[in-house]
């Protein structure tokens, strides 16, 4: 198991550590309702340095890119953060990432901690007369969230004044420097509210973070919280709202689609956009007792119809929510299903997926 | 009325008669983090030792309770169908579920205090 940079800063603040892709990780540290309630409230601070990171370099760094996902990559406008699906030649997902094109020869991917190598062989198995290489930087360029309505503040804070945080919009980046060394800054996260994604070297971030933890409107968030986040904002983690079982159509992500482009898997999704899908994902409201968790059957009568994603009773919150992948004739809102919870049967709902209005600042 | 014992998977027993109240411990509740719903058993039911007979679900997770003494239930806890929290709240304090024992010799096998405490965790 690989630690993080940041592994002794986790054990002295009372972290609970489990395994995660590869990683040891904060599963939390004041327990994980306190933390979820910190994002929402105020700040919290995520090491999200088990991510993978790999640098696209050479002349053909915005082309191959482009031929690998399905959102486009060329001619956005600059500083974007560009979230993508990286499929595979039967539309389904390799793995979900983001894209920053640092320039027209050079773009940082940040793809999910468990399957980063994954992705890396599918990469350079697709590299062919493409002028590009390939570089791991997960260990070398880390990675924080701050998230939350007061990141912004918190944040501006603790860099440099010459950095106007409030101009920068979601799903944006910018480049700085902090105490000499490279800052990247993206308006971004995994929580459907305000924050940022920070990346700089081991040194670097080792210095924010410490600064960031001292100030007491932040509080430090685990593995934990990161997930009941990411599903209260119904955003997909790979292997569970997309898979390889799942497309990114089915899933209900057409915004990072673009058919004006070519990319590998774009024949099969286009299709699927046209025609319609067979299964897709949907949220779900228990009625009876319980909690539906990922990979509990639904059923129709006796009839399997799909499966749970994931599924929580949040906090603060007594309803039982989840996501579902369902057979499409059984999607519709308002159908009643069944959840089978271990061996007891639940009635539930189908509804729409917005738990939580999002708080981007666009 | 008997010392309360503890088992090995963090349940804690008071024995009256043939009638025990069975709970978890404050240790199990502090691992699980805020408890969010029991899956409790039916009146009736019957369990051997060490048999699963309920769940409780954390917001995180959901972890098996295991009956450290064979009988059959008596009663679960309702005031846990609305206020699961109270587990943590009071763990130490608040039974799950009162177990009519069929085995009275399995009671002597479960923790005392000290030893319970004295497990690695």
């Amino acid at each position: 198991m690989a630690r993080l940079p940041l592994h002794e800063e986790h054990v002295n603040l009372g972290a609970k550590i489990v395994f995660y892709g590869g990683f040891t990780m904060p599963q939390e540290y004041k327990g994980l309702v306190a933390e979820h309630r910190a994002v929402r409230q105020s700040a919290g601070l995520f090491d999200v340095s088990h991510m993978g990171r790999i640098y696209v370099k050479g002349k053909d760094a915005i082309p191959f890119v482009e031929s690998l996902v399905t959102n486009q990559i060329a001619g956005q406008p600059e500083n974007k953060a560009i979230y993508a699906v990286m499929c595979n030649e039967k539309g389904y997902p390799i793995d979900d990432l983001i894209a920053y094109v640092l320039n027209a020869k050079k773009i940082l991917l940040v793809v999910n901690a468990i399957n980063s190598q994954v992705d890396l062989e599918w990469m350079q198995s697709k590299v062919g007369t493409f002028d590009v290489t390939l570089e791991v930087v997960t260990n070398t360029l880390i990675q924080l969230a701050l998230q939350g309505p007061l990141a912004e503040v918190v944040l501006q804070t603790h860099i440099t004044k010459m950095v106007e945080l409030s101009e920068l919009k979601f799903m944006t980046y910018l480049l700085t420097k902090h105490k000499g060394e490279e800052l990247l800054i993206s308006r971004s996260g995994y929580t459907g509210g305000d924050g940022f994604e920070i990346y700089a070297n081991v040194k670097t971030i080792q210095l924010l973070w410490k600064a960031l933890i001292g100030d007491p409107r932040v509080s430090p968030c685990g593995l934990g919280a990161r997930d009941t986040l990411r599903f209260e904002a119904a955003l997909p983690l790979f292997t569970h709202e997309i898979s390889e079982h799942i497309t990114p159509v089915e899933a209900g992500l057409q915004f990072a689609i673009k058919l004006n482009k070519s990319f590998i898997g774009k024949d099969i999704l286009a299709k699927q956009i046209q025609d319609g899908v067979k299964q897709k994902l949907v949220g779900i409201e228990l009625v009876g007792r319980g909690v539906a968790r990922a990979e509990y059957p639904v059923f129709v009568k006796d009839k399997q119809i799909g499966v749970i994603t994931t599924g929580y009773i949040l906090p603060d919150s007594t309803k039982a929510l989840a996501m579902a992948i369902l057979e499409t004739p059984y999607a519709k809102i308002g159908t009643k299903v069944t959840v089978m919870m271990r061996t007891t049967p639940i009635e539930a709902v189908v509804r729409d997926m917005i738990f939580m209005q999002k708080t981007y600042k666009r | 009325m008997n010392e309360k014992k503890y088992s090995a998977s963090h349940e804690w027993v008071i024995l009256d008669g043939n009638i025990a109240k069975i709970g978890i411990t404050d240790f199990a509740q502090n691992s699980l983090g805020t408890i969010v719903f029991v899956d409790l058993p039916a009146k009736g039911k019957t369990f051997k030792e060490n048999d699963v007979f309920g769940v409780v679900e954390s917001v995180k997770a959901a972890s098996d309770l295991y009956i450290p003494l064979s009988g059959e239930i008596l009663e679960s806890n309702q005031a846990l169908v609305n206020n699961p929290d109270l587990i943590n709240q009071n763990a130490e304090e608040t039974w799950i579920i009162k177990l009519k024992i069929s085995n009275p010799k399995e009671y002597q096998s479960l923790l005392s205090k000290a030893d319970y405490e004295a497990l690695p965790k």
